[in-house]
Parts: structure tokens; C-alpha cells; sequence
């Protein structure tokens, strides 16, 4: 038999490797895959209280809704029984100049045809794929699969938070900016559960304030920054010279609390000015990355937006839907492959984006 | 069916009706209370402490709730709102809770037909309503702090349906009553059955997700500094290492005692057909032999009364009694002053752990006033701000949208330790609490609003302006206090008093209670 990986990273290779450029994992399960990106974040945080020790990494985490089938994804076209097995859905051995054909891997896998945009990522071993890793769970109940793989846990008892909750929650670092977790949705995803900063933003754009009165969201902010600035009556545990205590301490607010919530004020204030400067409406992809025009690619846009923001995003996660194919499935062609297509343009696109040009990947 | 706007709004205003004319209260004593006109404004430092009051027993005072602390006195306040039985309810509520109909149905078993989302927007609904309309705010504040407590997520298994009937059997009915009882009652909850796990814990195939909990969370709780330290003996050997006024108590238990504690609660699970949801003890699934827990003997053939024995105990055991007073002293006055969490530790042993008991210690003592400011969680701040503004609410998706933006969404914390209630985890999300108090003075969330007209209108009948009106509202303080001038200090110009309102809402002094 042949060698199966050509690249298997261990854990130390797979950390380091995220100190070197950007490390795509694919990890492929029974019905639901999930895949994630760690890149390099371009340029420290600027805010203050994403501390020093805080990783220079954003984790984004793409799930592939309703079980997308990890044998037409990476196929082992080496293996006979796989064509013996799917007489229907099975893709082509690798040929040269072979169109609608699995590009080969390692000499035993080969990756779908519409994942080949991924290739260059994959050769300049920049992308690692983790297969079956499902969960075992036999039921095949979609539903249980992607709620284990989202929880990071198998049995049943233990934590119902998600598993990047719980990375977030167990961090040996402190980040309290108002996008440390960032879903690309309208909902928390369910491995985002349990974490209580993580925020669902639509577009980077719903990142701002909504005002419906004369003056519009500048306004607000005016306000705001005045009355979460830095004003002496309002400063924390000083006593005015009558003898009477300061508002904020006659409300009782401990002085280190008090200051942090103005911090957090001061934080939230400069994340809103400095989206509205960087325009995510206008946006411009650099080394001409063309993101796909739907869901996942606007999506995968506004991560590398927000990335490249420096607002100190750790994790981002989302969600590419329509993998309970059944069956449309099909083979080199047909709802799968769209979906696939979708996914690797929209990869390769961000993976570009981040890019080659500024030092990055 | 449920009462109109127009109804609402109609009986608020003849409360208010005869109010005399008088600059010598604010407007938001003035609102309701109609026999404080001949009265002199009450020292500041007593206003200070209903209002603080008001803000650790409630979720912050509703216009005319500092009058009637000033008209009753503190301790008869506090006296009434531990017996909520004896406190009438508004209509708006009745009516609104009637209205969400039979998905609150406390017979769980009748609602396994119903969709889960439904259920769940429901429970939420209900507990909106009641935070902010109703007039029995301590019994409100205590099944919030209980429901974290013994937090249940409604999204893990039958949670949906289960959590039902929890809210009504396990935290409501006891709440204010014994703590023994509403610990058997939760061990014995098809809700947490599920949740924890306990309902697959059989003999020989032991699952210990829930004793474990059971003793770190719900009852002895465990003290990071001393895990290390386990103190082992026999019940009355644990007893004398305790110190109850000291500050050192060890931690209880060792993974033997999770170990047969679990055993004790094997076949402790719930009816998976008729009756579903009601609590079964599979004799079948039950480990008989004799068990051994924290130094108690159990013998062999004990059946349900295992575990119910060794609950009894958990309750009433020092390091409970502890573990609660520290939890309850920080959630409602933001310290756990070691006097007050000793001395609220010793009523709960010397009442077998009677809540109502612990509770007249806490809320009498002076902590409720020295104690630090707690920084609101998205529901508080909700609440708080509706109320403060006299709003008319359905408490439904509107509201509910935002408490998930805002990170809190209901019946959805999946850990079992409940929402966080430190400062540090919610300072974060201060850009959707922004957002939401200016939806809710844009008009702009669904099924609640809040009448400025008609606030202005009651303030500038006392003599005040509109700025002056909605600032005293919010603070429930005069416009001649400091906290509210340095706040007004700060905003200048506001285009129109909806946009001052919602600045109100967003400085950082009311974040705060």
C-alpha cells in the first residue's frame, strides 16, 4: 500500500507552520466538514487591550453545511473498491490533461476537480487535509453530526459550548476588543456558543452604529466619545475638592471597573471610526484576488477585510450551505461540484487577498 | 387575547391624574404616586438608598417605585417584596402571560408537538414581561439568579419542551423557599436530567457529569486556590475543618466521591413516553450495593433514597451554606464582604437553608448600600431601561433580537455555570447596547415603544423641561445631583429629546446599577 500522506503535519509543525505563512486545513468528516484558515494578521492591533501576548493569527473556521461528502472531496482514487463502491458518483482517476478529473495528491488521493483551485495552496504546502475525522456517530442524523463537530465532542456528556468558545474561553491570553470572534452571519454559529463577546455581523458594514435622529451615526459618535472620554468629574475615584464624593463613586462604580468600561467605551468607538474610514462598502481586494459572488465569497471578503483592519479578530466563522446533495449529487459534475466550486474560488480568492504582495502569506 | 395599548396606557394615565403640582420631587416620583404632593422632598441620602435599593432588588426602579420605598420605609419594602404571594400583579401582565397561552403549560408532556423555537421565544416572552412589569422584583431577581444558578440550555435534547417545566417546578416554586427542596427538585427535573447527562447514567455504565456538577456548582462549589487541598474524613470530621466565619474552607470532595455519588443516581431519569418529561426511577438501571459519600454510609438496597439522601445533606452542609451566601452577597451587592457572606452563611445552617432567611440578612444589611456597582448584563440593561421609561412591551422578538446581539440570549448559555456575571466578560458588547437604545428611541424594535410625548408632557406640567424629565427618569435622581449633571455635562446639544434619551441610555453611568 501506498504512503497516505504526503503531509501530515503534528501539532508542533501544524503551530509553527501558522508562524510562517497562511496554513489552510481541510477536515473532512462523515457529514459535516468543517474547514479552517489561520493567516497571519498583517499588522498587530492597534487597540489597547488586545494585549501584547495575544496570538498575530486569525482562526477562520468554515463550515460546510448538511454534510458534504469527504470521499468526492478527496477521493482515494488508488483504492478499487471506491469505484467498485460508487458506480454513479465516483470522479476519474488523475490523467494528465484529463479534464473533469481528480487532481492527484500523493499517488493515492485526489482532490475534486472543482477543489482545483486549491492546488498551488496544497503544493506550496499551505494546506493541510485531516481525512476522516468524523465523529463515528452511526445514526447518520446530519443534524448530530454537524452539532458534534461544532461542539468538538463526541459524547455526550461534557460542555455543551462550542469548541471555539472554549479555546476563546481557555486562552492563556486576554483580548477584550469588541470583535475578538466574529461570525459572518445573522447567527452565532453553534461553535461560537458560549462565548460572550462573540458578535454576528452580517457585513463589516452592519459594524456601526444605526441612528434614525438628525445627524446621523457621526453624531452619536460625537456624543459617545464625549461621554465615554475623558472627563474629570467622571474620572474614576477622585474626590472633588467640596468633600463630596464623585458621581461615579456615589453610583458606587469601583475605580478600576469604571475605567475599564470607558476603556472598553474608547475601544468600541475607535473600532466604529476606523470601519467607516476603511469604507468596507468600497473595499478593494489586493493582488487582484476576484472573490465569487455569492455568499461565502462576500463573506470570505469582508474576513479579509476585518483582518486587515487590525482590530484584533482572533477567530471568524462561516458558513457555506446546500452539501446535503443527495441525489443531485453527482460526480466530476453537478450540485456538489457547484458547491465546491464556490468554496475553493472563494478560498483561493481570500488566500491571494492576504496575500503574496505584502509579506504575508 | 391580551390588553390593548390604548387600555394600558389609559390606566397610567389615571394614576396620574390628580398629581398636585409641586417641584419638590422628580418626575419619576411624581409619575404614579399621587399623595406625595404635600410632602417635602426627602433627605438626598434617603432617596439615594431607595433608589440603590431599587437597583440590587430590582431591575431598577419603574416610575413611582422610589416613592413607595420612601412611603413604606426600607425594611417594610423589603419585608413585602420576600413575600411576593401578598403583592398584586398589574393587569398588563396578567393579561400578557395569558396570552402566550398553552406553550407554558407546566405538563411537559403536553408539549411535544410544539416546535421548539416556539417554546423557547415563549419562555423568553414570559420571562421578559415579568421582569419588567412585574411587582414582585425580588421573587424576579431570585428566579434570574436561580435559573443561572441551576442553568439549563434549552437547545441541548428535549430542553425546548423540558426547561417548562423546570422554570415552573424547580426554580419558581422554590426561589424564595428551601434550598434543600429546590435541589432535590432540580435532581429530579427531566430539564436537567437531560441536560447533565443523569438520564443515561445506568449501573454499570456510570455517567458522572451530574454528581459532579451537583457538588461543584449547585451545592459545596469548590474554591479554585485550595482544589489541591482536599479535605477527606468522615461528615462530622469535614464539619470541624470548617470555619464558617474564617475565610478557609478546602474543597470537599475527591473524584471518589463523584464516583459514588454517580453510582447513588444511577436509574434517576425521566418518562421517555406517556407522562414524558416526568421523573422515573429505573429500578432496573440502579447500582443496589452500598455506597460511601464524603464519609456518609449508604447501605446496600436503598433504591431512590440514595441519592436523595446524600442531596439532604449536600444541602445543609457547610460549604453549601458558603458556596450560596458568596454567590447570592455578589449578585446583589456586588462584594462578598466576608462579615456579611459569614454571617448569611450562618442563618442559612441555622434555617437548614431557608432562602427567604438568607435573603432578609443580605438585603438588610449595610453591603446593599456600601457594596460596589454591578455592571449591568444585557438583560438587565434592557430591563432596567424599560423600565425607567414606563415602556409598553410584548417582550418578544424585538427585545429578544437584541438581548442576542447583545450576547445574552435567554435559556441559551450552554455551560452549566450559568450566564458570567463579571464585569469583564460583558464590557465588550457595549456597540450592540448602543444600538439597542437607539432602535428603541428610533421606534425601531418591534412590539415595544417607549411614549416621550406623554413623559414630556407629565414633566413639563412639575415644571421641567424635557431634558430634565427624561434624565431624572432614567437616573431616578434629581437634576440637581451630581451623577446626573456630570452625565448632562458631558452631552451637549442633542438634536431632539428622543436622541437625548438614547444618549441617556448609552453613557457609561447607566451601565451601571
Amino acid at each position: 500500500m501506498k504512503e497516505m500522506w504526503n503531509y501530515a503535519p503534528t501539532r508542533r509543525q501544524f503551530l509553527a507552520a501558522g508562524g510562517t505563512g497562511l496554513l489552510s486545513l481541510l477536515g473532512l468528516g462523515g457529514m459535516g466538514s468543517a474547514l479552517g484558515a489561520v493567516s497571519l494578521r498583517p499588522k498587530s492591533s492597534t487597540l489597547a487591550t488586545a494585549r501584547r501576548t495575544a496570538p498575530d493569527h486569525v482562526l477562520v473556521s468554515i463550515f460546510l453545511r448538511g454534510g458534504a461528502d469527504a470521499l468526492s472531496l478527496v477521493a482515494p482514487y488508488a483504492d478499487d473498491q471506491y469505484y467498485r463502491i460508487r458506480p454513479t458518483v465516483a470522479i476519474g482517476a488523475p490523467k494528465p490533461g484529463g479534464a473533469d478529473r481528480l487532481h492527484d495528491l500523493n499517488g493515492y488521493f485526489g482532490l475534486h476537480p472543482s477543489l482545483s483551485p486549491l492546488i498551488d495552496l496544497y503544493d506550496a504546502k499551505q494546506l493541510a487535509i485531516i481525512h476522516a475525522c468524523g465523529s463515528g456517530d452511526e445514526t447518520r442524523s446530519h443534524f448530530e453530526a454537524m452539532a458534534t463537530m461544532e461542539r468538538g465532542l463526541y459524547q455526550e456528556e461534557g460542555p455543551a459550548s462550542g469548541w471555539l468558545a472554549r479555546h476563546l474561553e481557555t486562552a492563556p491570553w486576554e483580548n477584550q476588543t469588541p470583535l475578538r470572534a466574529v461570525a459572518l452571519g445573522s447567527l452565532i454559529p453553534d461553535s461560537l456558543v458560549g462565548a460572550p463577546s462573540a458578535t454576528a455581523v452580517s457585513s463589516a458594514d452592519d459594524l456601526r452604529l444605526v441612528s434614525s435622529f438628525p445627524g446621523g451615526d457621526d453624531a452619536i459618535r460625537r456624543h459617545l466619545s464625549r461621554l465615554y472620554g475623558n472627563d474629570p468629574h467622571f474620572a474614576p475615584g477622585t474626590r472633588s475638592g467640596t468633600g463630596t464624593t464623585c458621581p461615579s463613586r456615589a453610583m458606587g462604580m469601583p475605580p478600576g471597573k469604571s475605567a475599564d468600561l470607558q476603556t472598553a467605551g474608547t475601544e468600541a468607538l475607535a473600532v466604529l471610526q476606523k470601519i467607516e474610514n476603511l469604507s468596507p462598502a468600497t473595499y478593494k481586494p489586493s493582488n487582484g484576488a476576484a472573490y465569487p459572488a455569492d455568499d461565502l465569497g462576500n463573506g470570505l471578503r469582508q474576513t479579509a477585510f476585518l483582518i486587515k483592519s487590525s482590530l484584533g479578530m482572533e477567530v471568524a466563522c462561516l458558513d457555506h450551505g446546500g452539501f446535503d446533495t443527495h441525489v443531485t449529487q453527482g460526480g466530476a459534475k453537478g450540485a456538489l461540484a457547484d458547491r465546491l466550486d464556490s468554496l475553493a474560488k472563494g478560498i483561493a480568492a481570500f488566500a491571494a487577498d492576504l496575500g503574496h504582495s505584502d509579506g504575508v502569506m | 387575547m391580551s390588553i390593548n395599548r390604548r387600555q394600558f396606557l389609559t390606566g397610567a394615565a389615571t394614576t396620574v391624574a390628580g398629581l398636585a403640582l409641586t417641584g419638590c420631587h422628580t418626575v419619576e416620583q411624581a409619575l404614579t404616586h399621587s399623595d406625595l404632593g404635600a410632602h417635602p422632598l426627602p433627605p438626598a441620602g434617603e432617596h439615594e438608598a431607595a433608589v440603590r435599593l431599587l437597583n440590587r432588588v430590582a431591575f431598577g426602579p419603574r416610575p413611582g417605585d422610589v416613592a413607595e420605598v420612601l412611603r413604606l420605609g426600607v425594611p417594610a419594602y423589603i419585608d413585602r417584596q420576600l413575600s411576593p404571594d401578598s403583592i398584586a400583579e398589574p393587569d398588563v401582565l396578567t393579561w400578557r402571560i395569558h396570552a402566550l397561552g398553552d406553550v407554558l403549560n407546566a405538563d411537559t408532556s403536553l408539549l411535544f408537538d410544539e416546535d421548539d423555537r416556539r417554546l423557547v421565544a415563549a419562555q423568553r416572552q414570559a420571562r421578559t414581561l415579568r421582569a419588567v412589569y412585574s411587582n414582585r422584583q425580588l421573587f424576579e431577581r431570585m428566579v434570574e439568579f436561580w435559573s443561572d444558578h441551576f442553568n439549563i440550555y434549552a437547545f441541548k435534547g428535549q430542553g425546548a419542551q423540558l426547561t417548562v417545566g423546570d422554570d415552573h417546578e424547580t426554580i419558581r416554586k422554590h426561589a424564595l423557599g428551601n434550598f434543600g427542596d429546590m435541589l432535590i427538585a432540580s435532581a429530579r427535573s427531566a430539564a436537567m436530567l437531560g441536560y447533565l447527562d443523569n438520564n443515561i447514567n445506568r449501573r454499570g455504565v456510570p455517567n458522572e457529569n451530574y454528581a459532579r456538577e451537583v457538588m461543584e456548582l449547585h451545592s459545596l462549589g469548590i474554591q479554585a486556590e485550595h482544589q489541591f487541598n482536599v479535605v477527606r474524613g468522615s461528615i462530622g470530621s469535614t464539619l470541624s475543618t470548617v470555619d464558617v466565619a474564617g475565610s478557609h474552607i478546602d474543597a470537599y470532595y475527591t473524584q471518589d466521591d463523584v464516583r459514588e455519588l454517580a453510582r447513588c443516581l444511577t436509574g434517576w431519569t425521566s418518562e421517555k413516553h406517556w407522562h414524558r418529561g416526568r421523573f422515573l426511577f429505573d429500578s432496573s438501571a440502579h447500582d443496589a450495593g452500598a455506597k460511601s459519600v464524603l464519609g456518609m454510609s449508604i447501605p446496600a438496597g436503598g433504591g431512590v433514597d440514595d441519592a436523595e439522601s446524600v442531596l439532604k445533606m449536600l444541602a445543609v452542609h457547610p460549604a453549601t451554606a458558603r458556596h450560596l451566601s458568596t454567590k447570592l452577597c455578589h449578585y446583589f451587592t456586588g462584594d462578598t464582604s466576608d462579615a456579611l457572606v459569614a454571617q448569611a452563611s450562618k442563618v442559612y445552617l441555622q434555617t437548614s437553608g431557608d432562602i427567604k432567611s438568607v435573603m432578609r440578612t443580605i438585603l438588610m444589611s449595610s453591603e446593599i448600600q456600601s457594596g460596589s456597582a454591578i455592571l449591568k448584563r444585557p438583560f438587565d440593561y434592557i430591563v432596567s431601561g424599560l423600565r425607567a421609561l414606563n415602556a409598553d412591551t410584548d417582550g418578544g422578538t424585538g427585545i429578544q433580537d437584541h438581548l442576542q446581539k447583545m450576547g445574552q440570549p435567554l435559556f441559551g448559555w450552554p455551560m452549566p455555570n450559568g450566564y458570567p456575571t463579571d464585569a469583564k466578560s460583558w464590557t465588550g458588547g457595549l456597540i450592540p447596547r448602543w444600538n439597542f437604545a437607539l432602535a428603541l428611541m428610533g421606534d425601531g424594535v418591534d412590539g415595544t415603544k417607549v411614549d416621550v410625548d406623554a413623559l414630556v408632557k407629565r414633566g413639563r406640567e412639575l415644571g421641567r423641561n424635557a431634558e430634565d424629565t427624561i434624565a431624572e427618569l432614567v437616573f431616578a435622581r434629581t437634576s440637581t445631583d451630581p451623577l446626573v449633571q456630570s452625565v448632562r455635562r458631558r452631552v451637549e446639544s442633542a438634536a431632539n429629546t428622543r436622541e437625548f434619551t438614547s444618549l441617556m441610555l448609552m453613557s457609561p453611568e447607566f451601565q451601571w446599577r
